[in-house]
């Protein structure tokens, strides 16, 4: 059960939560005593936990916002320092 | 005689020299509060005092709203402003343009009083101290959008973990401050991906900590949901932000490198984790090579191909009542056996698993599933036909009570047809064979199997 929801969601999981979880499959094949298709379960759940962190530090973009508050609430928008 | 003047004639010379007279204007003066009222017009009138002197005080609303804290009689006061002349009255007075606490550094008795009044409440204390968040999605910076904290802030996260930086800009001292500061944390606080927040001051005076040192501004950072940083930067002397922050850094650098980790640090660590998954698999993998070697060396194919070669020539040879079945039997798993064992190929495929626990092996380097998850189902069929292999083991058919007969020439018999009384053979068995002589030969047909 518990699988199937971090199935479905690991694309949506923050880089914080996606190592967790990959920590708690490294305890969990470390601590032995599963088959080889547990082992395997586990491992391919891994490697797609590591690829989405991996994901997370290439790819995401570093956003720098301002909070600007205007009529229609808050919005945010490109911030750029003076150099 | 003297020119006689009005008392009129005499306040407005008296005006015209206290209002023309430099030194008594624009004054710092330092005094004490000897008493102080706020009338509802939002004007204090005071008694300023050292000790010796008394003078009258006005402080107007529109001043005494910078007011960054709560004046009482007793407390020392530095004031500026200057001399006031009521010509009406005739009386003189010093107006109060702005009024800060006096005392030793921060240590001012107003900041001493907020500083016990919030130590009693608790708000220091080590035990509200949240943990920062160590990969947090947003940064929320509360500062001037125009000094170096930003931009120490941005080039330091840009080189470290990729979180969003989400600015606040806010007043960081002057009148004002604090409610901006107050607002930016809690516009901040609303901001669903802003883990964590960093406070700083940033620019403008090295004194001007007061902005810092307000009550609301504390009391924002305490009842912030996210972990509050406090880069106010004033190593010799903290603010009470400092002090309620969740964390304090003397530089925004220092507070960036707190709110994240080092990029090669994290993939440093996933490397790691990926290899002690590795690892775990691989020894997973030879654990299962050594439960899987025991058949594979008792059924050693070569060995048992052999085996069935010599028997099957025997077989062909003999005949005797009963061996027909044992016989056809043995000839069907022998083809069978021939069958897989030309499939199977043992050799080849031993060397095609050796490969892939070779690929295993490397598999801490540059991890591929697909190779794993077929070595798996490899290693699967493998067992699989193993077993089905010692199954067709002709020795197992022995081993259930058959035994197979053959002739002087060594071929196996099958049919009673060209046996006769006298015709010798031998019978093999599971533990052995013996020499035997036909006494009797009854043909009652075929019986299929």
């Amino acid at each position: 059960m518990e699988e199937e929801r971090n199935e479905k969601n690991i694309e949506d999981m923050t880089f914080e939560e996606s190592l967790r979880a990959l920590e708690e499959l490294v305890e969990e094949l470390e601590a032995g005593g599963l088959d080889l298709d547990e082992s395997l379960e586990i491992y391919e759940k891994a490697i797609k936990l590591r690829d989405h962190c991996r994901k997370i530090l290439e790819e995401s973009e570093r956003k720098v916002q301002r909070l600007m508050e205007s009529a229609s609430g808050t919005e945010r928008v490109d911030f750029t320092p003076d150099r | 005689m003297p020119e006689l003047m009005t008392v009129t004639q005499f306040n407005d010379k008296v005006l015209a020299v206290i209002s023309s007279s430099r030194e008594i204007r624009n004054v710092t003066m330092v005094a004490e509060i000897s008493s102080i009222t706020r009338a509802t017009s939002g004007h204090y009138y005071l008694d300023l005092k050292d000790s010796q002197s008394n003078i009258r005080c006005t402080f107007f609303r529109y001043a005494a709203s910078k007011l960054i804290f709560d004046p009482k009689p007793g407390m020392k006061v530095l004031v500026f402003g200057g001399a006031s002349f009521y010509p009406k009255g005739g009386s003189l007075s010093f107006n109060i343009e702005w009024m800060k606490p006096y005392g030793k550094g921060e240590a001012s008795a107003a900041l001493e009083e907020l500083t016990a009044r919030l130590l009693k409440e608790g708000l220091f204390d080590a035990e509200r101290k949240r943990a920062l968040p160590v990969y947090p999605r947003a940064i929320g910076v509360v500062t001037s959008p125009s000094g170096a904290v930003i931009k120490d802030i941005i080039d330091t996260v840009a080189k470290r973990f990729p979180s969003g930086i989400i600015l606040a800009a806010a007043k960081v001292q002057g009148e004002g401050a604090p409610e901006s500061l107050v607002a930016g944390i809690e516009l901040l606080n609303s901001q669903e991906d802003v883990d964590v927040i960093i406070v700083g001051r940033g620019g403008g005076s090295a004194e001007d900590l007061s902005a810092f040192n307000s009550e609301t501004v504390v009391r924002a950072i305490a009842s912030s949901k996210v972990p509050v940083v406090s880069a106010v930067g004033h190593a010799t002397d903290k603010s009470l932000s400092d002090r309620v922050a969740d964390a304090y850094a003397e530089t925004p650098t220092m507070a960036a490198v707190m709110c994240t980790r080092d990029i090669d640090d994290i993939r440093r660590g996933l490397s790691f984790m990926t290899g002690k998954i590795a690892r775990s698999l691989t020894s997973i993998v030879k654990d299962m090579r050594s439960r899987f070697a025991y058949p594979n060396a008792r059924l050693d194919p070569r060995n048992a191909a052999v085996t069935l070669e010599r028997y099957g020539a025997k077989l062909d040879l003999l005949s005797e009542r009963g061996a027909s079945s044992v016989s056809g039997r043995l000839r069907f798993m022998s083809s069978r056996y021939e069958v897989l064992n030309a499939k199977l190929d043992p050799k080849r495929a031993a060397e095609k698993v050796e490969g892939y626990w070779v690929a295993l092996d490397s598999v801490s380097e540059e991890m591929d599933d697909s190779v794993v998850r077929r070595l798996a189902d490899n290693s699967r069929e493998l067992e699989h036909r193993s077993q089905m292999l010692a199954g067709l083991d002709p020795w197992r058919v022995l081993d259930r009570g058959y035994s197979f007969v053959t002739d002087e020439a060594g071929r196996t018999v099958t049919s009673v047809s060209g046996l006769r009384a006298g015709s010798k053979m031998t019978v093999t068995m599971r533990d052995g064979f013996v020499k035997a002589e036909v006494e009797e030969v009854t043909e009652h047909g075929r019986r299929e199997e």
